[in-house]
């Protein structure tokens, strides 16, 4: 999945503390999602793929990298899941 | 066309109440029939402007007044009127409890019932252009106060001559204006030559001139003086005087009764007050051709009365 | 972790969360109980002030954002306050009087604002009950119409009421009315004073038959519905209260109310003033006032007060704010609120045991 992530345009989110509390507008649905899944979907803005978001996440929290590459993987696809982001495709050759 | 679809952007949201957020603190009493009248929540600018426009009418702060509340709207509240071969008229709308004007750049309250207050919503404070506003404010909240109590706003030039004051009403383009102008060089006085007011005074009727529009609004303070007359201005070939029925008369005061006459919760009054005139002041109607010559059959009168 | 103990976190570390906005005391309605003070003066907040305080607002990571007025679609610059609350990433409710909801206004709030929900103030059941209230004829006819028209649009909308002495009999109709409209209704039981105090609204407070018959009136819809109804006589925990380190609400914890001329507030409904945005930044208010300090401390000490009251303290929506403005003190208790909780204690404990035992829930 090297995609671009890109947040839906009916989430609002904000963080609070460690945490981040998310609304999908459109549904209706409040989530709470902790720091690495917060972290995803705010660095989802359609420029930036899952490989670049580990690159930056590792600078962020004190875990080996493929530990949190595991953790990006799974919350990208659950965000995706619950209509939270969605993937582009890549740009560019 | 609903009411304010003229000028207002959203009529729907038009102020239901007496509120918003004023331009500022400044206040200015004004003392004419039906007042004193105090404009408050003003501008810096706007109270300069009211100042110099109202002179000769201020005055101290009084307990007893009718309050305008003057609150800020913005210009995206009024929509651009192309005013290229148009006339100005207010958009006016009658309640039970109050009358609603809309203008340009201009929304307005006037509260009727329990407590008497006005209430104005402009983007406009720029000199030149707020006295423009407030006044169409002005106008009929005075038109309504001296109704209350017993009194009239006419459409009208008033002449004075050996001390009594001779009415002349009409409609629009009828000649009260070259009235005006044919007695200022026949050197009598004038007082308003668009809005007098007209009020009981023992078994007759008092004339005062009011500061607004006109072809001569700036002649300082005006005096009461009795009306000796009313005259009915009709246009045509010659000068004649004829008498009317008590109900032409009548038709023909009403018609020049601004903003209160198309008001169907508050005519009656006005009607009360017209019969009262009609009854006590000789009214007739004068033909005339827009020149001098009418003026020995009014002079005359003047002399015999 | 669950949105409550986001609620909680947000009380207990003074998270600012929720702003409500008074964006203008221009109304085109004139309701009797409007608790707006109208003589309110000061420097009116204008549109960069505006922009600058939802920046703020974003920076503080606050995710609600109310706008509310007098009708907040009347100030003239609500639009552009409103695209910029969006383009800022907030949560935006909108309290509106829903009169002017329709054609170009209602369809510019959907693509230039998109609240989350718009919610909408119904006073009766039919036009002579409404329109008595919000003193405009022909208000009743044309919210009902706004409102299927918001419906069409795909706006999500609430309704709110107030109970009043003239609409109370009028409850299960009111109610037929958001059905059938497929929108959710929300009764308050109490009529407050104005913002300045005056008590002229409390003329049409509701009738404690009113009162109970309301109650009534909604847990038989929950029976209806199905839904679990709490047992009053066990803790105040089940009684699904949020309360963090004893506070009693999120008034100046996790929320401020902010009127036309800057002046913050710690709730809408509490109208001590903690600072004005026209002289300090929401921030510096935030972490500095004084005043909202004591607000903190009073929510706590609230607590306390109810206590005392015994189950009935849990269950008389007590607000402080109303309380301040009713006695002075925002941990008094006043006989009519005791009343209200008393009432709704005998209510639900009718239907809680029905409940349980219809659902086999115990």
């Amino acid at each position: 999945m090297n995609s671009l992530l890109k947040r839906c345009p009916d989430v609002r989110f904000r963080r609070l503390g460690d945490e981040s509390v998310v609304v999908k507008q459109s549904a209706g649905e409040v989530f709470v999602l902790n720091g690495i899944g917060g972290r995803v979907l705010e660095l989802a803005d359609g420029t930036v793929d899952i490989p670049r978001m580990v690159d930056r996440l590792e600078a962020e929290f004190d875990a080996a990298r493929d530990v949190i590459a595991v953790d990006v993987e799974r919350f990208a696809r659950e965000l995706e899941q619950a209509g939270l982001i969605e993937s582009l495709p890549e740009s560019g050759p | 066309m609903t009411f304010g679809s003229q000028f207002l952007r959203y009529p729907d949201l038009f102020p239901a109440r007496i509120g918003g957020e004023v331009w500022g603190e400044r206040e200015v009493w004004i003392d004419l029939p039906g007042g004193p009248y105090a404009f408050t929540g003003l501008s810096e600018r706007q109270e300069l402007a009211m100042r110099a426009r109202y002179g000769d009418y201020l005055r101290e702060p009084a307990p007893d007044f009718v309050a305008t509340r003057v609150f800020r709207a913005q210009q995206s509240d009024f929509l651009e009127v192309d005013t290229r071969g148009w006339e100005y008229s207010l958009d006016v709308e009658h309640e039970a409890g109050a009358i609603l004007i809309a203008g340009m750049n201009l929304m307005a309250r006037l509260e009727l019932q329990a407590r008497q207050a006005g209430a104005v919503w402009t983007s406009e404070d720029r000199e030149e252009y707020v006295i423009g506003v407030v006044e169409n404010f002005f106008r009929p909240l005075l038109a309504y106060r001296v109704a209350e109590r017993g009194a009239l706003v006419l459409h009208s030039s008033a002449v004075v001559l050996d001390g009594g004051a001779y009415v002349f009403v009409g409609r629009s383009g009828a000649g009260k204006s070259t009235v005006a102008r044919l007695a200022l060089e026949r050197g009598h006085a004038i007082l308003s030559d668009d809005l007098n007011v007209l009020s009981p005074a023992g078994s007759g009727w008092n004339v005062a001139r009011l500061p607004f529009a006109g072809e001569y609004p700036d002649h300082g303070r005006g005096e009461t003086v009795p009306v000796a007359a009313i005259y009915e201005l009709e246009k045509g070939a010659t000068h004649a005087l004829s008498p009317t029925t008590p109900a032409a008369s009548f038709a023909a005061l009403l018609r020049c009764a601004p903003y209160v006459n198309g008001d169907p919760y508050r005519v009656s009054r006005l009607e009360e007050s017209i019969s009262a005139v009609v009854r006590d002041v000789p009214c007739s109607r004068l033909t005339f051709s827009l020149d001098p010559g009418f003026w020995p059959i009014i002079e005359e009168r003047a002399i015999l009365r | 972790m669950t949105l409550r103990d986001v609620v909680s976190r947000t009380w207990r570390d003074n998270l600012l969360f929720s702003v409500l906005i008074e964006l203008t005391y221009r109304c085109n309605l004139d309701c009797f109980f409007c608790y707006n003070d109208l003589a309110a003066r000061g420097k009116a907040l204008r549109l960069d002030d505006y922009l600058r305080i939802l920046d703020e607002l974003a920076e503080l990571q606050v995710l609600d954002v109310t706008l509310s007025g007098g009708e907040p679609l009347a100030h003239p610059d609500f639009f552009a306050i409103g695209a910029a609350a969006k383009e800022r990433g907030f949560v935006i409710r909108l309290k509106s009087n829903g009169h002017a909801l329709r054609g170009e206004v209602a369809r510019r709030l959907r693509d230039e604002v998109d609240p989350f929900v718009v919610e909408v103030s119904l006073h009766g059941a039919c036009a002579s009950t409404h329109d008595r209230q919000t003193r405009v004829p022909g208000s009743f006819d044309r919210l009902l119409a706004n409102l299927a028209e918001l419906k069409q649009l795909g706006l999500r909308v609430k309704i709110n009421s107030t109970l009043t002495l003239w609409n109370e009999t009028e409850v299960e109709r009111m109610y037929t009315i958001a059905d059938s409209l497929g929108m959710p209704l929300k009764f308050d039981p109490a009529v407050t004073p104005r913002d300045d105090g005056d008590e002229t609204p409390l003329n049409v407070a509701p009738t404690a038959g009113g009162v109970r018959a309301l109650y009534t009136t909604q847990f038989e819809r929950s029976r209806k519905l199905g839904e679990r109804i709490l047992d009053p006589r066990r803790s105040a925990e089940d009684a699904d209260l949020v309360e963090v380190d004893g506070k009693h609400c999120g008034a100046g914890s996790a929320a401020v109310a902010i009127d036309p001329f800057g002046n913050v507030y710690p709730c809408v409904a509490w109208r001590v003033p903690v600072g004005n945005v026209h002289e300090q930044s929401l921030g510096a208010i935030w972490s500095s006032s004084v005043e909202l300090d004591a607000v903190r401390a009073q929510v706590v000490g609230v607590r306390s007060a109810l206590e005392k009251e015994g189950p009935v303290g849990n269950l008389m929506s007590f607000c402080p704010g109303l309380a301040s403005r009713r006695t002075g003190r925002p941990d008094e208790v006043t006989p009519d609120m005791r009343e209200r909780g008393q009432t709704l204690l005998d209510v639900m404990s009718e239907y809680s045991t029905v409940v349980t035992r219809v659902a086999g829930d115990d």
